[in-house]
């Protein structure tokens, strides 16, 4: 059985480097602040959505997968 | 209106950055700066939003700064133009970009990790060193020491000729820390740019038949792949040798003093060193190392009922932002603790540090191990001389005497 993919930006912790929307353009936006959130946690592979976790210089994105309901 | 003065080298102004601005900031936080020629950005709100507006404001430096010069004046300035203008600080958008994914992967708090025992063991050599003596001089005995090792070993060069390449990046410093107390600033940039172009070149030629995971590697693989030429890979190193140690040693040295300074924090950080990652966000909103960057308006830009023309430069003071009440509380006090902390010690948007994730660990080890082996230090004297600097905020010398913790 396949988990459900969580992504989740801590605001508190993101500057706005753009990475993860030019790594995952599917996945991540900037909101009118500036700073990354998530229009689509399935827009792209784990793979590439655990790569895009990685880069960020301020550890702010978190992947996780849930074991659904 | 106001009652700030424009002299941003006054030693006042120097030794105590924080204060100058904070009365800026108070007094008229989008200020036009007469004798540097530009706008002065004091306010947290505003240093974000022009930060994360590369499409308004560009940071290209060198192009901003051909158009103001003559073609004779250019011509003087022909080695710095052609290094510095492939540095990707200060470039725009699509070079910037096609860099920094280049080299982020390098960079990444997960690589860094890596790197980690490493730097352990360069402080703990140190401190062997240092610690029977009961006394160094912080800057030069052991921040400097840190990074340089560090970054040399990452970017795949042998560690023989660290002085000269310290000295070659002190010569580079002199042309944009805005060091206005040097005449020869020119010719002196000029040299140190040229001696290090020549002393990286073979030793990229001889890399390119022994190919590993290095940053040179990495460089000469995206060569072959097309679109950078050897002038480019040549001046990303240096710009990562550059960046990659003073601004640390800075840290490590601003770093050290503040702990010193408020009274427990020494005894805080040893009793307590899970602490540490909060510490080093702290002493980076605190009293970070880079006091300020530079933005130019692409086009006239509106802010809060300020226009800047199209072509203005504007100083925008990370420090001051550090420190702004509306979004810290107690700005001008250390806690060590702070949460939240969204300082903007490595700037914000685009241009964020690269080198972010690499200096928190080298200051979180350093500050670690200090005050885990030695009791808290006592400066030897309290004429201590700040760098005359715009950007950085540097110490020439820090001499202290200490005890090793029985
Ligand atoms: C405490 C240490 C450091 C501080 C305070 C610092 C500060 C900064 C700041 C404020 C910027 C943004 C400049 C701008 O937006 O105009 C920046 C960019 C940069 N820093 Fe650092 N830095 C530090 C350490 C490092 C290290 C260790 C490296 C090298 C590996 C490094 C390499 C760079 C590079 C290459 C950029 C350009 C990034 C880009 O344009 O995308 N820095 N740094």
């Amino acid at each position: 059985m396949a988990g459900k993919v969580r992504v989740t930006v801590d605001h508190g912790k993101c500057v706005g480097t753009t990475i993860c929307v030019l790594t995952v353009p599917k996945v991540f936006a900037l909101d009118e602040r500036g700073q990354a959130i998530v229009i689509d946690p399935d827009g792209d592979t784990i793979d590439r959505l655990r790569y895009a976790e990685e880069q960020c210089p301020q550890s702010a994105i978190k992947i996780g997968i849930s074991d659904g309901e | 209106m106001t009652i700030i003065h424009d002299d941003l080298m006054t030693p006042e102004v120097i030794n105590d950055p924080h204060t100058y601005y904070r009365a800026l900031r108070e007094a008229e936080p989008i200020h036009y700066n007469e004798k540097w020629g530009g706008w002065v950005l004091t306010n947290y709100d505003d240093v974000v939003q022009v930060l994360r507006d590369q499409y308004r404001f560009s940071s290209d430096r060198m192009g901003f700064l051909a158009r103001e010069l003559s073609e004779e004046q250019k011509g003087g300035y022909a080695p710095i133009f052609e290094v510095l203008s492939r540095w990707f600080v200060f470039a725009d958008p699509p070079f910037h970009t096609r860099l920094r994914l280049l080299l982020n992967p390098l960079f990444t708090p997960k690589i860094v990790g890596t790197f980690r025992p490493m730097v352990q063991e360069i402080v703990t050599g140190l401190l062997d060193t240092m610690e029977p003596r009961g006394r160094m001089e912080v800057v030069r005995d052991f921040a400097y020491q840190v990074p340089m090792s560090v970054i040399l070993a990452l970017i795949g060069m042998p560690d023989l000729d660290r002085e000269k390449i310290k000295h070659w990046s002190e010569q580079i410093g002199v042309f944009f820390f805005i060091r206005a107390d040097e005449p020869r600033r020119r010719e002196i940039a000029c040299e140190g740019v040229t001696s290090m172009v020549d002393y990286i070149r073979p030793l990229v030629e001889q890399r390119k038949n022994d190919l590993n995971d290095d940053i040179i590697s990495v460089l000469i693989r995206a060569q072959q792949e097309g679109g950078l030429d050897d002038m480019d890979v040549i001046s990303t190193i240096i710009l990562l040798i550059f960046g990659g140690h003073e601004t640390t040693m800075n840290l490590i040295t601003n770093g050290t003093l503040a702990l010193m300074r408020h009274p427990g924090a020494w005894e805080k950080l040893h009793d307590d060193p899970s602490i540490v990652e909060k510490a080093v966000e702290e002493l980076l909103r605190y009293d970070g190392s880079v006091k300020t960057t530079v933005r130019w308006a692409k086009e006239d830009v509106e802010l809060k009922g300020t226009t800047f023309k199209k072509g203005e430069r504007l100083l925008i003071a990370l420090s001051a932002a550090n420190r702004d009440p509306a979004q810290f509380s107690n700005p001008d006090s250390l806690d060590l603790t702070r949460d939240p902390n969204a300082h903007v010690a490595f700037a914000h948007g685009i241009h964020t540090c690269i080198g972010g994730p690499l200096a928190r660990m080298e200051a979180q080890e350093s500050l670690l191990a200090m005050t885990k082996r030695l009791t808290c230090p006592v400066l030897e004297t309290d004429d201590l001389h700040y760098v005359p600097s715009v950007i950085h905020r540097a110490l020439e010398k820090m001499p202290v005497t200490f005890k090793k913790r029985s």
